[in-house]
């Protein structure tokens, strides 16, 4: 299917394709050309025209009904180029300098057949016989090492060099003689070029932008097509930045990603921003168990997180090289997707069960120890807790709180928070409350119970486990424990190193505590001023 | 010297004296013109003639009406004046005397 236009010439109606028309209108006009500074060169030019209806008359005799490509090549051929013409003395004396210019300048034209943006390169490359890619490139490097001075060049050329229309002055533009030989080899590029722009278009009809780009650029205004063009760089630009920036996000994000599932690393870093690293296979087990559902649960978090940080990353990539979308992809990804958001509902509903009801186990105990000197309280020598809190291995998320040890099995430790209040009498008591969570409120108390803590007074000093934890196997309920030491007034604390980690920070400034002297006062606990 | 060159000049010094030729005979239009010379093998391409023609009728040597053409778009039917007459009389003689100079250097080779 072409498309074909209906054209006068010479009084004369005639159906012609596209192609053919730009073909015949680009060959009379440098007909028109040659002859504009002659006598009598539009008569010349009519008379020309009148021959050429009536030629091509004569073709569509023969039961044709649009004028091809072909018919018009065979016409041209026939009247041959205003090069071949030949002039005669009286031509030449008048019109002697024209004669010289069709045949041997050559002109700097813009290139609008290969161009980018105005054609400027293209031209400047038809120009010199050079590949245009040396001239864009030259001009890109330009442009950033001259701080955009030379796009400032690049319009003004866009501005002032005339843009290469007729046949003419495209083979000027390449500093070709104007004759026959030439004017046919360049019909024969234009049949190609329109032919191959056709394929083209067919298989990229499909895609809306690309046809409305299509439709518009020829009937643009020469200053609003550079508009368009421009803004069709810009826009090309920004979303090639776009894409990198999508690319270096989705690379961290799948950096960040393996780590969260596999435990590769501890701490990822995206734009500065500290992502913790948290341990899901670990905390996986602690929850559900030495279970298939793991296995599970694993598979629905990998598509369900993994999924759209491939898909930021795959966009990335499609916007930098501008790959077109793949509908197929798209769909698999998105039931994917799908199939672990119900994974992770399903087990997320099931274990969120196991976590319904609160339920505590208490034990008070009455500390043997005298009021009158300084208690001390410290934390039981465990090197582990030294060197965990000194690397900061420890995990706050709302209630699950936790310090990592990789290295063992019952990795699961918690720290105790310990409140210090007024008695009311004179001895010192310590309650211990041990909490859980479970499927009904029995089922808490009985694992708040099972849960492990130590301590022990010796000499007037309160020593205290840096941890509780959880025998084997046992499932993480979000455990606690709560130490409130109950101190008569007027008695004196002492805290060791490493307390801080432990007492409640109500009442202190963290840091002001380890190897400080506190006294209970009946408005509770206040720092002994005097150092003894 | 490229021969071609030398001969298509020599065909465009006599084309003009061959065009006036064709339409002394009788009235024509450039088609008839054009397949004469054609045929004679004096011009490769049509749009040779056209110029000629319009610097000639300029020069007062020719001068044309329009006829309606049912194929076509109107016609020139180019006539000769009697200008274009007293012209070509000169230039038959010029080129007699041309044809008589070939022939005797051509002989005394």
């Amino acid at each position: 299917m072409k498309k074909t236009l209906t054209v006068n010439i010479s009084g004369q109606v005639f159906h012609i394709d596209e192609d053919a028309y730009r073909v015949l209108n680009d060959y009379l006009q440098s007909i028109k050309q040659h002859f504009s500074k002659t006598r009598g060169g539009d008569e010349i030019y009519t008379d020309i025209e009148a021959r050429i209806a009536e030629m091509l008359k004569e073709r569509m005799q023969q039961n044709k009904e649009v004028i091809t490509i072909e018919d018009i090549s065979q016409v041209i051929q026939t009247i041959g180029d205003p090069g071949e013409f030949g002039t005669d003395t009286e031509e030449q004396s008048t019109t002697g300098k024209q004669d010289i210019n069709v045949k041997s300048v050559k002109r700097l034209y813009r290139d609008p057949d290969h161009a980018m943006l105005g054609g400027v390169c293209s031209g400047l490359a038809a120009y010199f016989h050079t590949d245009v890619v040396w001239f864009r490139l030259g001009f890109a490097v330009a442009a950033i090492v001259g701080f955009g001075a030379p796009v400032l060049v690049y319009l003004v050329l866009w501005i002032v060099v005339p843009e290469a229309n007729t046949l003419t002055e495209k083979l000027e533009m390449k500093g070709e003689k104007v004759n026959l030989s030439n004017i046919s080899q360049s019909v024969r590029e234009e049949i190609e070029k329109v032919k191959s722009k056709f394929n083209d278009f067919a298989s990229e009809a499909r895609s809306n932008y690309k046809k409305k780009s299509e439709e518009y650029t020829p009937n643009a205004q020469r200053a609003g097509y550079a508009i368009v063009k421009l803004v069709e760089v810009f826009v090309r630009i920004i979303l090639v930045f776009i894409g990198v920036i999508l690319f270096i996000i989705g690379i961290s994000l799948v950096i960040a990603f393996l780590a969260l599932v596999f435990g590769l690393g501890h701490q990822i870093f995206v734009f500065d921003t500290e992502l913790i690293f948290i341990p899901v296979p670990h905390i996986l087990t602690l929850i559900t168990g030495q279970t298939d559902a793991s296995v599970f649960i694993k598979t629905g978090l990998i598509l369900l997180l993994g999924i759209p940080v491939l898909m930021i990353l795959w966009g990335g990539i499609k916007l930098i090289f501008g790959i077109e979308r793949t509908k197929f992809a798209g769909i698999l990804f998105f039931n994917l997707w799908i199939l672990g958001l119900i994974i992770c509902v399903y087990y997320g509903y099931k274990y969120g069960k196991s976590f319904r009801y609160p339920g505590n186990y208490q034990e008070a105990r009455k500390i043997e120890v005298r009021t009158d000197t300084l208690i001390t309280l410290k934390v039981a020598e465990a090197e582990k807790f030294n060197r965990l809190i000194r690397n900061r291995e420890v995990i706050e998320i709302e209630d699950l709180k936790m310090v990592l040890d990789p290295g063992k099995k019952e990795f699961f430790y918690g720290i105790p928070e310990m409140k210090i209040e007024k008695s009311p009498g004179h001895e010192v008591e310590l309650d211990m409350i041990k909490m859980a969570k479970g499927k009904t409120g029995s089922d808490a108390d009985s694992r708040a119970a099972r849960t492990v803590y130590n301590y022990i007074s010796d000499h007037n000093t309160l020593i205290l486990d840096p941890f509780f934890i959880l025998p084997e196997n046992e499932l993480w309920r979000v455990q606690q424990v709560v130490l409130i030491m109950h101190v008569p007034v007027g008695t004196h604390l002492k805290f060791e190193a490493n307390m801080d980690e432990i007492v409640e920070d109500d009442f202190y400034f963290k840091g002001d505590l380890d190897g400080k002297i506190w006294v209970m006062s009946e408005t509770g606990l206040i720092e002994e001023n005097t150092q003894p | 010297m490229n021969i071609e060159k030398t001969n298509a000049q020599m065909r465009k010094g006599v084309l003009e004296f061959c065009i006036l030729l064709i339409i002394s005979e009788k009235e024509v239009y450039a088609s008839d013109i054009l397949t004469k010379l054609k045929d004679a093998e004096l011009i490769v391409v049509e749009g040779t003639l056209y110029p000629l023609l319009t610097r000639l009728k300029n020069d007062g040597l020719l001068s044309y009406r329009w006829e309606e053409s049912k194929t076509g778009p109107p016609r020139k039917y180019y006539e000769i004046t009697t200008d274009g007459r007293e012209f070509l009389e000169e230039l038959k003689k010029s080129w007699n005397g041309l044809v008589d100079a070939v022939s005797n250097l051509s002989v005394k080779k």
